[in-house]
């Protein structure tokens, strides 16, 4: 498959809105969990290029969920970025410890997801939609 | 001789007899005191055990040992059995100890239920009295108690426990009683410090669990406003017209405002909790003048103030924690763009006399009259309170900044010319010092 796929794992509706939007129309291929079993279970059969993981999310939250995932041989190598309004020192440092490759604080602009997703995964090759774009 | 008289020389030996049995037989048991003033071995040496037990209550252990080694002491020399029962946290587990008798081996062991009935005031309870009362006799009850001086450890009318105090001397002098008193004085003080400081850890664990749900339930909502204002200013959807866009600006622009006071009171409100551990590292403090700079360059522009950070012509290191550092110089170049309506804030870094580092942070704007220069770091002051003001803020960056700066060894100061302009100086020392991981007050 040519396109990037990204995995947003996030219980907020409207919060999922918001970065699927931003990341769609950047090209990439969006799947959605809304809690960390979910999040384990679609990572695991569809093997996306890269996870979005809101830390706090029901039943499993994101950071055991990234443990999980990086303890399994399949998932290990899929990059994670957790998302998290908790951002002090010993959050950041639990986040390096269960193996997230990056640490986003929210609240958090969508260009700046965006960005950071680019970083990790480089520009979709997905052909981008042709509506007019106003720069931030 | 008749046999009367007989009789009566022999009642009268006898009598005699028993009275040298009696006193061979007290004298054969050490006299603890004199009659008088039965239980203290010298009776002007109350100061001394008084010293003796504030001592053993301030030394910080663990509260059943401090008690345990109280009780033990007061059982030798000045009283020959003790109960201690205090309650410091009102709940249902009463801390009691009693302590052996007299000279016993044995360390004070605790009872199983509470004992003594609580009163108010210091009353003497003769043997009699004490066989009544079943729970006290079944502790004292072996030990013969003459008397028990039942006290309450009390402190500000608060009555926090219960002292017993037993004694198989005679009678109870005044002075005896006096000293119980006062025991029972000391040990309710320190009863009321421990329920103080239950509460303050409570208290403390109260605010810090409410500040962490506070930030992630105020911040979430906060987070999806600014997500579709950006992405409704980017054209996702769909473009927008023209005319709608400042409408969306200005909404944006809100909700970074709401965003910058939450963080503000989240910031202020978590200066008195256990710090991050502060990471001390070689900083160049010109490096973190200019990023804040380029930061807070956007706000000033708004404002069509210039914002200066004069290049320093080779880095100024200092051993320092990046992060508060970095939080101190945003708060006072923040505060210098809010309160400056034209001209420039200038941010210059410089190493100092010391080998540390001096960062100034001078603005052109409203300035601080003189009076105000010692308020101005008091949390919530701002200088003009009234609804109607144009600056924005909770005033409580100042505060802030002097404890972060504190944390790290700095030292903050200020002149001001009013309708002229502000100058804030930090003082940084070469190398933090390791004990300032706490922040100032």
């Amino acid at each position: 498959m040519d396109g990037k796929t990204v995995l947003l794992v996030e219980d907020s509706g409207d919060t999922r809105v918001i970065y699927s939007t931003i990341l769609a129309h950047n090209g990439f291929r969006v799947l959605e969990a809304v809690n960390g079993d979910e999040g384990i279970r679609i990572a695991r059969e569809e093997r996306p290029d890269l996870i979005l993981m809101n830390v706090s999310i029901p039943l499993i939250d994101g950071f055991k969920a990234t443990a999980l995932l990086k303890r399994d041989p399949d998932t290990a190598h899929i990059p994670v970025i957790a998302v998290t309004a908790f951002t002090r020192k010993k959050d950041r440092k639990r986040a390096r410890d269960v193996g997230c490759d990056s640490y986003l604080p929210k609240p958090c602009d969508p260009t700046r997801v965006l960005q950071e997703v680019q970083r990790f995964i480089g520009v979709a090759s997905l052909p981008m939609t042709e509506m007019p774009i106003e720069p931030l | 001789m008749s046999v009367v008289g007989a009789l009566v020389l022999a009642a009268v030996v006898l009598a005699a007899g028993l009275v040298v049995l009696a006193a061979v037989l007290r004298r054969a048991r050490p006299a603890r005191g004199n009659a008088e003033h039965p239980g203290l071995e010298r009776s002007e040496s109350v100061l001394p055990l008084l010293r003796e037990i504030t001592g053993f209550l301030e030394s910080g252990g663990e509260p059943f040992s401090v008690l345990q080694v109280l009780a033990k002491r007061l059982c030798n020399g000045v009283f020959d059995a003790c109960i201690i029962e205090i309650d410091p946290d009102r709940g249902p587990q009463a801390l009691a100890v009693i302590a052996c008798y007299d000279e016993s081996p044995l360390p004070p062991r605790p009872l199983p239920e509470t004992v003594l009935t609580p009163t108010a005031t210091t009353v003497v309870l003769n043997a009699e009295e004490v066989r009544r009362d079943e729970k006290l006799s079944s502790v004292f009850g072996n030990l013969g108690a003459r008397s028990v001086i039942l006290t309450p450890a009390i402190s500000r009318g608060m009555v926090f426990g219960t002292l017993a105090l037993g004694t198989r001397a005679e009678h109870v002098s005044h002075d005896l009683v006096e000293l119980a008193a006062e025991i029972g004085a000391r040990v309710g003080s320190y009863a009321h410090r421990l329920r103080l400081e239950q509460e303050v850890t409570a208290a403390q664990q109260v605010k810090s669990d409410f500040l962490a749900v506070m930030s992630h339930e105020l911040k979430t909502p906060l987070n999806i406003i600014l997500g579709y204002a950006d992405l409704l200013l980017v054209g996702l959807p769909v473009a927008i017209p023209l005319e709608s866009r400042p409408h969306l600006e200005r909404l944006r622009s809100s909700a970074r405002d709401l965003l910058a006071r939450l963080e503000e009171i989240l910031a202020f409100a978590r200066m008195d909790d256990e710090p991050d551990e502060p990471v001390f590292e070689q900083v160049d403090v010109a490096t973190v003048a200019r990023e804040v700079a380029s930061s807070l360059r956007p706000v000033a522009e708004q404002r069509s103030l210039a914002l200066l950070a004069e290049q320093a012509s080779s880095p100024v290191f200092v051993t320092t924690d990046h992060a508060r550092l970095a939080q101190v110089l945003f708060n006072l170049v923040s505060n210098a763009v809010r309160f400056t309506n034209q001209g420039s804030v200038t941010i210059a870094v410089r190493t100092n006399g010391f080998g540390g580092a001096s960062v100034t942070v001078a603005d052109t704007g409203v300035g601080i009259a003189a009076e105000h220069l010692e308020q101005i770091y008091e949390p919530f002051w701002q200088i003009n309170r009234s609804p109607t003001r144009t600056v924005g803020g909770l005033g409580l960056g100042l505060a802030v900044a002097r404890s972060l700066a504190l944390s790290i060894g700095g030292q903050l100061s200020v002149t001001s010319n009013v309708g002229h302009g502000t100058t804030f100086v930090l003082e940084l020392p070469a190398r933090a010092p390791e004990s300032s991981g706490t922040r100032g007050a």
